[in-house]
């Protein structure tokens, strides 16, 4: 019966409701969509990450290296493979595996018939021919450098490197592919006796019409294919268009015994921040030490600052909406002092009318924190449709003229948490209640004359 | 049911000044009587009433009703007494204005485990008085005088013992007026309870032979 009276109170005061409710909505909106999109962007940081088997991804970036047929990507600098080693015996560290990812050309620029290039692009191939060309290839030039151009009596020429990684095939867990991490392999995985044999992306494989057992041109190598791999389109540290072995990669390369890309598994009680340090101590001070955490500073490009700032914003912004909370009880409790002078009139106990009034916000925070709840999670969703997140380039680097993109887009989606529905439920049953019980006790202790006679 | 007031005083404290009214009032009501309280406005009839009614308490002095001294009970204990042997009806009728008439009505009852009997019963006098086919609106829909007609039955809803009223006919004309009058002295002699009236109206106040006035 109070229930029913309840819910009549509430609908004939549909201003006084509303404004609760509204008031009760936002703030539930505001808490869950904030929630909802960090650790949906959290989630979404962590799967590159953690798909690769590792916690922190380790390398070195510097000065762009000259043009070869077979070279480092863009700025990245070569790592000594010792370094594996000395990873390999941090304490902190479980386990540690190095790749080599390079960009292998097929067609130099000096190879008959000589290409046209449009604009700046035959300056760039005169300059590597006479070595005058240091690094600028490797960064991002124009669009067209390096990339297919129009070769003379109408033939192309394919200019744009195919991104490769070196991997060692006896590794288990750790790096974009492992013996047993193969996302959709047709054909076979590498043996220990394969030298010129790859994986190829199912992507690139499909480009380029190849097949498995088919061979193709790899920085003027001929490679078998031996498989392919779909990794779908979620973003990869190392994703490659052809995975090769990764002595092959170093012969390759001609640069000694280096990887540019080291995976570490840390222990499970391990201090990331600790054991960052120490790997830099192990490898380089300039060395780029990612592990997922550090994510949210490079994709989104916000510092520790601004993340603070964002925090701090969020905490005045829920505990303005608190204190609204509180107001508006207060507000509609202090209006209903006539009210609750009549019941005390008339024989209701105040431990009744307290009671009422319990149920009364319990109703309110229950509607006002559900349909928060769903405003909030429709917002992180919009959100999500809006701002586009990306692993950063060093980890995937794809040259720009790549025939198919990098998987290199962080897909944050947002999922639905019961366990923040329900805490945020509760909480709003709970301010709204604790505010109404403040408000009300004032009143009761007035007598009812004195209760009755505040608003007459 | 024994009335008895001992040397009143209530002190009403304003930002500016200090009131004293019902200095020193000392009052025993007639047992089963229809009483009137009569005076002037701002004399303190209402302030009697509600220290009657144990809705407020004196600054000094003793209420006894029954032999139990109002003053002494607790917030509970006062709550109980209002709700079993108090009927009010207020000057201003003071309906709560979103709930209809029946459900104003039932509000004393609301909790009662008995509460669809009550109903029923006031349903009955509710005929009685004319306005049962009002019982489903609400107290803005309906004339001053149907309002103090639905005040009087959620004043009698529990069969109270002490039926205060406040200017019980102020807002009315002279036929609502003298037709709410009957009702009070019905229920009166029906329920055999004290009906204790407060009135500036003469009019109203001769008709009585229990008065008091307040000066």
């Amino acid at each position: 019966m109070l229930i029913k009276f309840a819910i009549k109170n509430l609908f004939s005061r549909k201003r006084r409701s509303l404004i609760s409710l509204t008031g009760i909505s936002l703030s539930a909106a505001l808490f869950v969509s904030t929630i909802f999109i960090l650790k949906s962007a959290q989630s979404a940081f962590e799967k590159p990450i953690k798909n690769a088997g590792a916690d922190i991804i380790v390398q070195l970036q510097g000065e762009p290296c000259g043009w070869s047929i077979v070279k480092l990507p863009r700025d990245i600098n070569p790592i000594p493979i010792e370094a594996i080693d000395k990873i390999r015996s941090i304490d902190d560290v479980s386990s540690a595996e190095g790749a080599l990812i390079v960009w292998a050309f097929s067609n130099p620029p000096n190879s008959q018939p000589a290409p046209i290039m449009h604009n700046n692009s035959q300056r760039i191939l005169e300059d590597i021919k006479n070595g005058s060309l240091q690094g600028e290839p490797c960064n991002y030039g124009p669009p067209g450098s390096f990339c297919g151009t129009e070769g003379a009596g109408g033939m192309t020429n394919d200019f744009s490197p195919t991104v490769a990684v070196g991997i060692n095939p006896q590794a288990n867990e750790l790096g974009p592919i492992s013996a047993n991490n193969i996302p959709n392999l047709t054909g076979r995985y590498f043996s220990k006796d394969d030298s010129y044999a790859a994986i190829l992306d199912k992507d690139f494989a499909r480009a380029k019409n190849l097949k498995v057992e088919d061979s193709f041109n790899l920085g003027q190598r001929v490679f078998k294919v031996i498989g392919t791999v779909d990794a779908g389109r979620d973003a990869k540290i190392a994703g490659a268009q052809a995975f090769i072995p990764l002595n092959t990669a170093i012969d390759m390369t001609g640069r000694g015994n280096i990887v540019d890309i080291i995976f570490v598994k840390l222990k499970p009680a391990a201090n990331p921040d600790s054991a960052k340090e120490k790997i830099k101590k192990a490898t380089s001070e300039n060395a780029t030490i990612t592990s997922s955490n550090d994510f949210l500073n490079a994709i989104s490009g916000l510092t520790n600052l601004t993340q603070g700032l964002m925090l701090a914003i969020l905490f005045i912004a829920i505990l303005f909406s608190i204190l609204f909370i509180i107001k508006t009880s207060f507000g509609s409790i202090l209006e209903r002092s006539n009210e609750i002078g009549i019941l005390k009139s008339i024989g209701w106990q105040d431990r009744q009318i307290n009671k009422l009034i319990f149920i009364e916000n319990l109703i309110l925070g229950a509607i006002g924190g559900i349909a928060g709840s769903i405003a909030g999670y429709a917002a992180s969703l919009i959100y999500k449709t809006n701002i586009p997140s990306m692993l950063p380039y060093y980890l995937n680097p794809y040259p720009p003229c790549s025939q198919h993109l990098a998987k290199n887009a962080l897909e944050i989606s947002i999922k639905f948490s019961t366990n923040i529905f329900i805490i945020v439920v509760l909480a709003s049953i709970s301010i709204q209640a604790l505010s109404g019980f403040l408000a009300s006790r004032k009143i009761l202790s007035l007598t009812p004359a004195d209760a009755t006679r505040q608003t007459q | 049911m024994s009335i008895r007031l001992d040397n009143i005083l209530k002190v009403y404290q304003t930002s500016h000044k200090k009131i004293e009214i019902l200095k020193g009032l000392s009052l025993q009501i007639p047992d089963k009587s229809v009483f009137v309280i009569f005076g002037p406005s701002g004399i303190g009839k209402t302030t009697l009433l509600n220290l009657i009614g144990g809705m407020d308490k004196p600054s000094s002095g003793k209420v006894i009703v029954d032999d139990a001294d109002l003053s002494a009970l607790r917030s509970d204990e006062l709550a109980k007494f209002r709700k079993e042997k108090i009927g009010f009806i207020f000057q201003e009728f003071n309906l709560l204005p979103n709930l209809k008439a029946i459900d104003n009505i039932a509000l004393p009852a609301l909790l009662d485990k008995d509460m669809d009997e009550k109903i029923k019963r006031i349903k009955e006098f509710a005929s009685e008085i004319g306005i049962k086919e009002r019982l489903d609106h609400l107290p803005q829909e309906l004339s001053s005088g149907e309002r103090q007609r639905v005040a009087i039955m959620r004043a009698i809803i529990n069969s109270p013992s002490i039926i205060l009223a406040d200017e019980p006919t102020a807002d009315l004309d002279d036929a609502n007026a003298k037709k709410i009058i009957a009702i009070l002295k019905e229920l009166n002699q029906k329920l055999g309870c004290v009906v204790i009236i407060a009135t500036n109206d003469e009019k109203i106040a001769s008709i009585f032979p229990n008065r008091y006035n307040l000066i």
